[in-house]
């Protein structure tokens, strides 16, 4: 993959990612690791699991993904691609929006655009989810982590850290 | 204010937002602290919660703007993302994933974000006011994608037909 179709897939990606950098998981795996080959499963679910060990915003993940296509370089053109198309739509439409408000149309796309991002945040979850199913113990720790965020309200710096603490003590 | 204390807020703010709902990160150091008058705030997490791209960034970007224009707007954009850079940069540049205690711990990390997914996603599908229509409009997303159906048709085909039910339904609308 040269660094341009880096910065096209890129762009693209963060063009359509509705929901938030997480949405587009499904897609991405599918363009790196089925449809084009650069990067394999264990490589693509090693560099998101990075990006989710770091602090700051959930999209950082696109550096090491990045990184593992094409070195520091890629790292680069990855990020600034994701973020720029949305960015420059953000700062157009901000100044616009109480008037796109009023139209019923805006209205309705954005309340369809809700259930279509769960439908989104579905297939990242089954994209990542299902090499995991597997194995029986990465299966519980996965109910286990959503268990203590959900029932007991856990915060998700905790569930995540404490996951990569029972790795590293070969508990996974 | 000064400036520098403004941006070491923002540079605060990147170090200490993990997870889920990171906007309410900038809420309570800018919004709770007066900076920023809470309407404004609201405005523009509407903004950035309809359009695509990430919310986070995009949000601390009008944040910053809201307090001192674009520069301040891009400043604090690069002071978020700061920490989680210098975060991967020195992991990429000491660990090694061959290594086997490297290998464990981000497989462990690997499993918790995926359950952390999958309680974000039980919690946006069980939100209260979705109806029939919204399942099977989130459904149909899944199965489109799985399928195959490129992103960009699977999101144009689920949104045109969403917003006309919503469009000629406006009840529906929550």
């Amino acid at each position: 993959m040269t660094l341009m179709d880096v910065a096209l897939l890129f762009a693209r990606l963060g063009a359509l990612s509705f929901g938030g950098g997480l949405s587009i998981l499904a897609e991405l795996q599918r363009e790196l690791v089925e449809t084009r080959g650069v990067l394999t499963q264990q490589q693509f679910a090693t560099a998101f699991a990075l990006g989710q060990a770091t602090p700051g915003p959930g999209v950082i993940y696109m550096v090491p993904i990045g990184y593992a296509i094409a070195g520091v370089p890629g790292a680069v053109v990855a990020l600034v691609s994701f973020l720029t198309l949305p960015l420059l739509l953000q700062l157009v439409v901000a100044g616009q929006w109480e008037r796109l408000v009023r139209s019923a149309w805006m209205r309705a796309a954005n309340r369809a655009l809700v259930p279509i991002s769960v439908g989104l945040v579905a297939s990242s979850l089954r994209s990542l989810g299902t090499p995991l199913l597997g194995d029986p113990v990465d299966t519980a720790g996965m109910i286990v982590a959503a268990v203590a965020m959900l029932r007991f309200g856990v915060s998700p710096p905790v569930v995540v850290l404490g996951a990569g603490a029972l790795g590293l003590l070969g508990l996974r | 204010m000064t400036t520098g204390s403004i941006l070491r807020k923002f540079l605060w703010v990147g170090l200490t937002s993990f997870g889920a709902a990171r906007w309410t990160n900038l809420h309570r150091v800018f919004v709770r602290d007066g900076l920023i008058p809470e309407d404004l705030f609201m405005r523009d997490l509407a903004v950035t919660q309809t359009l695509p791209g990430p919310g986070f960034v995009n949000l601390t970007v009008l944040c910053g703007m809201r307090l001192g224009g674009w520069r301040m707007g891009l400043a604090a954009g690069a002071l978020v993302l700061g920490p989680g850079l210098v975060a991967i940069a020195l992991a990429l540049a000491f660990l090694s994933g061959e290594e086997p205690w490297v290998a464990r711990f981000l497989h462990g990390i690997l499993v918790g974000a995926v359950g952390a997914l999958a309680a974000a996603f039980i919690r946006l599908a069980s939100r209260r006011g979705r109806s029939v229509f919204d399942a099977s409009l989130a459904a149909a997303t899944l199965l489109l994608i799985v399928a195959g159906v490129p992103l960009f048709a699977a999101i144009l085909l689920t949104g045109v037909v969403g917003a006309t039910r919503y469009r000629m339904r406006p009840e529906e609308e929550t």
